[in-house]
């Protein structure tokens, strides 16, 4: 660790995997609830757990590149943070404000928790994945802003690299269309197009900036290969990324009301976006194929090998199968889509962040440079783990969905849809199982962290 | 060799550039008969296609290009393409 | 005469062009597919556009392309002044593509066109205006590369930049060179 101001990203990361930690258990609750429609009820509905296994996967992310964004941004920048103190204030009211959404959402019904929090004068809840009051939704705002400022002004006051750059634009990206949650029209229609400015243009828009620049640093602190290099590949991915996955938004807008257009210009645009992910697989393989050392942490190289992967597998493989108008027309809203939003969610996401928590952690906790052999172990049967059992339940998820969109939407006598549900519960109680693969792994994961602390450290082998 | 470039009476690319001129106001003029037909249709695309091959290989230089890279342009032209000339001549019933 | 074993200009710039030939080729085949299946409505439509229009914007990018072919024959016999004479004559040849492009949006739009009018206005407008953004996209390219050929910046011995934006500019003119044909003349 260069700069003592990193040592802020510690407990985001840190909070980012004990919410990840409890994402899973609610991930396992759901799935539960998909075979046993009454377990844990009336306690945790179905609703509620859906909302909170939603919620946390956003709030530990945005805390994890909150995290990389505090590690990473002073050692490219070649200065301390602006403001540390801001930094771990802001760490404090997230998290509280978080803790406090998540209470309400199990503790008071929905439609109660809405009133207690005054939704009646500026009403913004009770659409998917933007369930939080508004005044959580305020909070969100102000702590952005802060980490905006935080950042912005660190790099600005800085040395400038292509990599802080990327990242900035991927931030402010990531605040300025969180706004549209705000935005709540009467008409159906509109509320859903602008919903996707806030969904879609995340994770298949600015979001990917960011990732595109924590992957980029993680390649080049651990393969030594040339910034210059690296920095090319990024401004073609992220160039790619965005001509395609901003028309791309098209590929939700087949069927709810918006004009018939939609259809080609989502399809075809939509169609590219592999294309970005693909560029970025083979960049990753071949910066690590050209690597200069042997960088001692392999876990974090594996780490960003397997986001580069998992990120084109899960986005844009299992993205593909379902983004053409006329398929979609048949598998919209169906089991395809879970499938693709379990590995898309994982692969480019969840990984990237561990990616740069596994690089970074260990500086963060007084390491030069890598973990114990013992400790690095572990956490790489933890990738293993926690990546094969995604791979189990995207496939479960895809099975269940083919079978549900032929019983339900395509054959002679349509069945309804619990139908439909009871003769699909194989595939549910499989992807439990795989489910409780991944709490293993993500046990192991956790274990890792507490495993061979007193034993030296890796070394960088010749 | 450039010297032996500059005596020639026109630049290669200059003569491209006129075929492709000429090519262009061929089919505008198939173009405002506004006759149409199977025939004069896949003409015309089979004249885009030609100056298409002559951007890629005077304009873009692939001409001077070996191995994997001399391909592009030539395979791009000729997957529409052959979508296209399909999709005509099914709209002239088979 | 010697052989290349990579296209002239940055190889990034190249897989940027094959990404963006993809999509105008899925949306040429989505063109003709269409039209299959709607062929009388395509043939009407058809001759309410403008291919006198369509004959000068022709014309205008295949000149601003051979224009640029002569600035990187300039450059790479060293002479700086003569590139950034090309160029600029290139840009205005884009300049009038644009201003010819929009006359005619001018009067499709006053018309009461719109993406939702039928099909062919549809992929008519969809495919020429995404082309349009590219001509101007190429325009901001071969100016700031204009600009630094001005300023000396290129030489025989260094001049990928100027090549990497010409490759662009071809790709710009070779999508116009087929689109005009579909979506102009074939019926």
């Amino acid at each position: 660790m260069q700069y003592s101001s990193q040592a802020v990203a510690k407990p985001y990361f840190i909070a980012a995997i004990g919410l990840f930690a409890g994402q899973i258990l609610f991930g396992l609750i759901l799935g539960l609830q998909y075979v046993l429609g009454d377990f844990l009820f009336p306690e945790i509905p179905f609703n509620v757990a859906r909302m909170v296994h939603t919620n946390l996967l956003i709030v530990w992310l945005l805390f994890g590149f909150m995290g990389a964004a505090y590690y990473l941004v002073p050692e490219e920048s070649e200065r301390e943070l602006e403001s540390p103190m801001l930094a771990l204030a802001m760490f404090w009211i997230f998290l509280v404000a978080g803790a406090l959404t998540v209470l309400g959402y199990l503790l008071v019904p929905y439609a109660g928790l809405a009133q207690l929090t005054g939704n009646d004068l500026l009403p913004t809840m009770g659409r998917e994945f933007l369930e939080q009051p508004t005044i959580t939704k305020l909070g969100i705002v102000v702590v952005a802003l802060s980490f905006l400022y935080n950042i912005g002004m660190t790099i600005l006051k800085g040395r400038k690299t292509v990599v802080t750059l990327v990242l900035l634009i991927g931030l402010t990206g990531l605040a300025v269309f969180f706004l549209f949650s705000f935005y709540n029209p009467d008409n159906l229609v509109l509320d859903k197009f602008f919903w996707w400015w806030v969904v879609h243009l995340w994770v298949e828009g600015v979001w990917e900036l960011i990732l595109g620049s924590i992957l980029a640093f993680v390649l080049i602190k651990t393969t030594g290969v040339d910034r210059e290099v690296i920095e090319k590949w990024l401004y073609i991915i992220i160039a790619m990324t965005l001509i395609t996955g901003i028309v791309g938004t098209g590929h939700h807008y087949y069927w709810i009301g918006t004009p018939e257009y939609w259809q080609w210009w989502g399809s075809v645009f939509s169609a590219m976006e592999p294309i970005p992910f693909f560029m970025m697989t083979v960049f990753a393989f071949n910066m690590v194929n050209k690597r200069r050392r042997e960088h001692p942490n392999k876990a974090a190289v594996l780490w960003a090998l397997g986001t580069a992967t998992m990120a084109f597998l899960g986005a844009g493989v299992w993205g593909f199968l379902h983004t053409l108008s006329p398929v979609n027309y048949y598998t919209h809203g169906s089991q395809i889509t879970a499938a693709h939003g379990h590995m898309a969610f994982y692969g480019a996401y969840v990984m990237i962040v561990l990616t740069i928590i596994s690089y970074a952690m260990p500086m963060l906790r007084g390491r030069t440079a890598a973990n114990s052999n013992k400790s690095q172990v572990l956490e790489m049967w933890s990738f293993w783990l926690m990546t094969i059992a995604i791979v189990f339940i995207t496939l479960f998820l895809t099975a269940a969905g083919i079978l549900q969109v032929y019983l339900q939407r395509m054959g002679e006598n349509p069945l309804p849809f619990m139908v439909v549900q009871d003769k699909v519960a194989l595939f549910y109680w499989l992807r439990e199982i795989a489910g409780l693969v991944f709490l293993i792994g993500l046990l192991t994961y956790i274990a890792s962290f507490f495993v061979g602390n007193d034993e030296p450290e890796a070394k960088e082998s010749a | 060799m450039e010297q032996i470039q500059r005596k020639r009476w026109i630049r290669p690319c200059t003569l491209v550039y006129l075929v492709m001129i000429a090519l262009t106001l061929i089919t505008w003029w198939i173009g405002s008969t506004a006759k149409g037909g199977l025939e004069l249709s896949l003409m015309v695309l089979l004249f885009a296609l030609v100056k298409g091959q002559m951007v890629g290989d005077w304009f873009m230089g692939l001409h001077f290009v070996q191995g994997i890279w001399r391909w592009p342009i030539l395979i791009w032209l000729f997957v529409p393409g052959t979508l296209i000339a399909t999709a005509f001549v099914l709209s002239y019933g088979g | 005469m010697q052989k290349n074993k990579y296209p002239p200009g940055d190889l990034a710039i190249w897989i940027f062009i094959l990404a963006e030939l993809l999509v105008f080729a899925a949306f040429f085949s989505a063109y003709a597919f269409t039209r299959l299946k709607n062929v009388e409505l395509f043939n009407h439509y058809q001759l309410t556009l403008d291919r006198n229009a369509a004959l000068l914007n022709t014309l205008a990018l295949i000149t601003s392309s051979y224009f640029v072919v002569r600035a990187v024959a300039d450059i790479r016999e060293d002479d700086s002044k003569g590139c950034k004479r090309w160029l600029w004559a290139a840009i205005a040849m884009g300049a009038f593509f644009v201003l010819i492009k929009g006359g005619e949006y001018a009067h499709h739009f006053g018309a009461g066109v719109t993406l939702s009018s039928n099909a062919f206005y549809m992929f008519y407008l969809s495919l020429t205006f995404f082309h349009f953004m590219h001509v101007i996209l190429g325009m901001v390219i071969l100016a700031a590369v204009a600009l630094k050929a001005g300023r000396g910046g290129y030489s025989a011995d260094e001049h990928t930049g100027v090549e990497t934006g010409a490759s662009y500019w071809h790709m710009v003119d070779l999508v116009w060179l087929i689109l005009f044909p579909l979506v102009y003349v074939m019926r």
